[in-house]
């Protein structure tokens, strides 16, 4: 392993993002390991396990990636962990609230249909139903403007990938063969 | 002359000079005084209007003047031009033409009473500007976008120098007036680094610019209650480009197109199949949608891999991180092909695993629909994907019909 500490791979920080979803999503996994000791290995067991860990790498992105995205904080108040869910309702009710108050103003301007609709014809229908596509996968998408909801899915857009490198590895590592990896 | 004397000399015969101090020591205190401005647009004028050799000493000079509570002596040494001797070293670069000394003295005579009339009398240039301003105040107020209320005045007037700056200085507010939301010290910063780009580039006309950009201003509220606005509302400072409608809603829109156009474009860096010759937006909204869905589907896939791979295992957390970090996987970046055979599948979901079964990372494999050969759901669902059909659905019949394929199997 030590060779490949002298190529060119980027290290990351220990506080990245990506350290942080690691982190968690193993204790996750650790979790549930601990929780099914008894392998039935049936196909609803591994269907559970599949849900639980999916839950579980959604969860430990979001959480890694804290309130400070709208994404992440409509995943985390879909978790039925109600603590969590307090801690950063109040962490970021004031917050929110401004920020509401802001975003609906804008929203006041740029948002009013009559005027799109004179400014630009063609472009209004092609653009909605994607635009609607794009609400539905970025989490949270669909209350927000346009212009936010094209940040977010940027940042979305980095999770995942650090989630599936991370996913990656992390079966890369505890799989038994390693041959037909590089 | 003697300096150290200065406010008792100062102070009774020259009303105009406590005016002056006053806002100099409110300046530091972050109230947005329009008159401020004034000053500081003083200071740029005199800059400007003055040879070019003293402009860098006009700049040192007064802010190290006022740092001193010695405001008298600018306006003195320009009314008088006697005094010149005897101010510090600085001011001896100062310039001496009656035409600089009264502009500066008719700008220092504003900061008496701070009122817009005397600000207009002098500069004729304002008054068609203030029906506009105030028929335009009040249907702007409350919202976010200043109008170039003085965009078209500026047609008239001004070169396309100007303007070539003022389009710069455009593009610059819309973004900057995103970040600096909330903050009137970022306001005010905004506005000096506009009049500076305008004294660089158009040096006669810039006394209208700062003029005309003050009084949208203090016609859409006025001088005191502004001081405490800016810091709690945001404010998208706008300028309207030369030839282009001024309507609140158009500019408005034009903001927003911008900042759409400047997501997208991040946007097509972060997303790898976009080439950057040919978006539309409609275009890229596909593109974009696509690869999140394939990033959702790798995920998916993934955690149904390590729900049948690792019953057992436990993980050694930091052993993991440590090699975890240092081992992007390659497969990722690369566009790897789909192996043909289902079968490879099947293995990783046997309690006996053989997970290095030649399966590959689906990375961007939206890009190669037509050459995958995928049987079963697997072909179905990517296929659907690229497509673009409703997503939800494929995911969830991933999901649930997969592991009844495999039943079926094993």
């Amino acid at each position: 392993m030590t060779d490949h500490k002298n190529h060119q791979i980027p290290t990351a920080k220990p506080s990245s993002i990506k350290t942080r979803f690691a982190i968690k999503f193993l204790r996750a996994m650790n979790k549930l390991n601990n929780k099914n000791k008894n392998n039935k290995n049936t196909m609803s067991e591994k269907h559970k396990r599949f849900l639980a860990i999916r839950a579980a790498a959604h969860a430990s992105m979001a959480s890694a990636v804290g309130p400070r995205r709208a994404w992440s904080r409509a995943v985390l108040r879909k978790i039925p962990n109600q603590q969590k869910q307090l801690h950063y309702s109040l962490m970021n009710k004031q917050r929110t609230r401004r920020r509401n108050i802001r975003r609906n103003r804008i929203l006041l301007i740029t948002r009013g249909n009559p005027n799109r609709e004179n400014y630009d014809h063609e472009e209004n229908e092609d653009e909605d139903e994607e635009e609607e596509d794009l609400r539905e996968l970025v989490p949270g998408g669909k209350e927000m403007d346009f212009c936010r909801l094209l940040n977010e899915t940027a940042h979305y857009i980095k999770c995942l990938r650090t989630q599936v490198q991370v996913m990656t590895n992390i079966l890369h590592h505890s799989s038994p063969s390693n041959i037909l990896y590089k | 002359m003697d300096m150290s004397g200065n406010d008792t000399n100062v102070g009774p015969p020259k009303p105009s000079e406590d005016a002056v101090d006053y806002r100099v020591a409110t300046l530091s205190n972050n109230v947005t005084n329009a008159s401020i401005e004034m000053i500081t647009s003083a200071n740029r004028m005199v800059k400007s209007s003055s040879c070019s050799s003293s402009a860098p000493m006009v700049d040192s000079f007064c802010p190290s003047v006022w740092e001193q509570q010695s405001l008298g002596y600018c306006d003195t040494s320009v009314r008088n031009g006697a005094l010149l001797n005897a101010l510090p070293h600085s001011l001896t670069h100062f310039p001496t033409d009656p035409a600089f000394i009264e502009r500066a003295a008719r700008f220092s005579c504003f900061s008496n009473g701070g009122s817009f009339s005397e600000m207009v009398n002098p500069l004729t240039i304002l008054d068609p500007l203030n029906p506009r301003n105030r028929a335009v105040g009040p249907v702007v107020g409350p919202n976010e976008v200043f109008l170039g209320n003085g965009s078209n005045p500026l047609k008239d007037e001004k070169n396309g120098v100007d303007l070539g700056g003022n389009q710069s200085d455009g593009a610059e507010f819309s973004r900057s007036g995103e970040r600096e939301v909330s903050n009137g010290n970022g306001w005010k910063k905004r506005k000096r680094i506009e009049k500076k780009n305008e004294n660089n580039e158009a040096q006669q006309t810039c006394v209208e610019t700062t003029e005309i950009r003050r009084n949208p201003r203090g016609k859409n509220g006025n001088l005191e209650p502004q001081g405490s606005d800016p810091p709690k509302e945001d404010y998208i400072h706008v300028r309207a480009r030369r030839g282009q409608a001024t309507n609140s809603h158009s500019l408005a829109e034009r903001i927003r197109r911008e900042k759409i156009s400047e997501r997208m474009k991040l946007l097509q860096d972060l997303v790898p199949g976009c080439s950057k010759q040919v978006t539309g937006k409609a275009v890229m909204l596909d593109e974009i949608i696509n690869y999140v869905q394939s990033l959702q589907r790798q995920v998916e896939f993934l955690s149904m891999k390590l729900a049948t791979v690792n019953p057992r295992m436990d993980f050694n957390i930091e052993g993991l991180i440590a090699k975890d970090i240092l081992q992007p996987r390659t497969g990722l970046s690369s566009s790897i092909p789909f192996p043909n055979d289902m079968t490879m599948l099947f293995p990783p979901f046997q309690p006996t695993v053989n997970v290095g079964g030649g399966f590959r990372q689906p990375s961007s494999q939206h890009m190669q629909a037509p050459s995958t050969a995928w049987e079963d759901e697997f072909h179905n669902v990517f296929r659907n994907g690229f497509n673009s059909s409703s997503p939800p659905n494929n995911s969830q019949d991933l999901s649930v019909t997969l592991p009844g394929h495999m039943k079926d199997e094993i």
